[in-house]
């Protein structure tokens, strides 16, 4: 710029002419100016900067909070598929064991074991279980026996007369179910083409099957006095007649 | 700065909710997980109750679940030698009266085996399970 008085060059920042030494008005407005607009610039970063921090902490925040959403969403999922999971987990173990578990129930099969075969599937998760299915058979028929066999005990610890037991069945209750227990074990000797190509019919399970539906019989007669001629026909009779042959034998005690 | 306080307790207030959600779904998760696997076992004592008790449905169902799953201690000789007895006998008395002599001297084998077995209680559990089925 120039000075106004002697027409020499001057800078913006001179307070004064170096060359005529008056001073520099125009220096003090620049001054004011930069001071202004220093002033301005600062309170404009300060605003920048604490908008900045506030909106990094909402992300930040908002963040956290979407993470562990969707950690919650993945439990959630996780909860629901558990049994799926679970059961996949049992199927693999059961599987990883099956000559082991196999070799077992033949054994018990051998020993006529009728109630621990069905508690041996049970209790282990076989008998649902893929590779298992030539015992279908067999296991419907010890499960069936191990419900009637549970039937007869109830019948039978009413003879001791126990007082203050209460019984959650009557007798007529208890011969309808063991009527029924009675057809699903007969029903177990034919359960169709599908189960014998299966192998659930191998001279070795229909023995341990006829033997199961003789013990049945024997302890119909014994214990539900039902002749035993005719108990002996009662694999080869329909629920509703074998009920109706329960019903007309069973003469007993009744509870006080 | 009223307002910065509200924001803070929000957001707590979001994390301790989310947090408790997740610790509880996790737990859910893997308690089904791995439920399977909990073998649950009644006991030699649950067992010979039963029997005392004349609860003998119980009892043979809870002595059938432990062996399936391999409890054979000492503790359980008792408790099983009972239930043994109680099948044993029912069979006994049934196979006689049906003149399968073979099948009831099996049975009655199992019946002497299973009364040394039940040591000092055999006199108590026998007599009830005898007087039970008129033997």
């Amino acid at each position: 710029m120039k000075c106004p008085y002697c027409n020499n060059n001057l800078n913006i920042e001179d307070k004064y002419c170096p060359y005529c030494g008056k001073e520099n008005k125009f220096a003090k407005e620049h001054q004011e100016s930069m001071e202004h607009y220093e002033a301005d610039y600062t309170a404009t970063k300060q605003d920048v900067i604490a908008e900045t921090k506030r909106f990094q902490t909402k992300t930040i925040r908002i963040t956290i909070l979407a993470v562990m959403a969707a950690i919650a969403a993945g439990f959630f999922i996780l909860a629901m598929s558990a049994d799926d999971i679970s059961y996949s987990r049992r199927e693999k173990a059961v599987i990883a064991k099956s000559a082991h578990h196999k070799a077992a129930i033949n054994a018990l099969m051998e020993d006529r074991d009728y109630l621990a075969v069905n508690e041996y599937m049970d209790a282990n998760h076989i008998s649902y279980s893929d590779g298992f299915d030539e015992y279908y058979a067999v296991e419907q028929a010890s499960s069936y026996y191990s419900y009637f066999y549970g039937n007869i005990l109830q019948i039978l610890s009413r003879r001791l007369d126990d007082q203050e037991k209460t019984y959650y069945a009557s007798e007529e209750e208890l011969l309808t179910e063991i009527g029924k227990d009675i057809a699903k074990i007969n029903e177990a000797r034919d359960l169709g083409e599908w189960c014998e190509e299966k192998g659930c019919y191998t001279p070795e399970k229909t023995a341990y099957l006829e033997d199961l539906q003789n013990q049945v019989a024997v302890l119909v007669s014994a214990y539900l006095n039902v002749p035993l001629e005719d108990a002996a026909q009662i694999s080869s009779m329909s629920e509703a007649r074998i009920i109706v042959l329960l019903e007309e034998n069973y003469n007993g005690e009744k509870e006080d | 700065m009223a307002k910065k306080k509200i924001n803070f307790n929000w957001f707590t207030v979001a994390v301790a909710v989310l947090a408790i959600l997740i610790a509880i779904l996790a737990i859910v998760a893997f308690s089904k997980i791995f439920s399977g696997y909990s073998e649950y076992t009644n006991g030699p004592d649950t067992i010979l109750n039963a029997v005392k008790r004349h609860d003998y449905d119980s009892a043979v169902g809870s002595a059938l679940h432990d062996r399936a799953l391999g409890k054979n201690g000492e503790d359980y000789k008792v408790p099983y030698a009972a239930v043994d007895y109680l099948n044993a006998e029912i069979l006994y008395v049934a196979y006689e009266a049906a003149d399968d002599n073979a099948r009831a001297a099996d049975c009655k084998a199992k019946m002497d085996t299973a009364r040394k077995d039940m040591g000092e209680v055999a006199k108590t559990i026998c007599t009830d399970i005898d007087s039970m089925l008129d033997n």
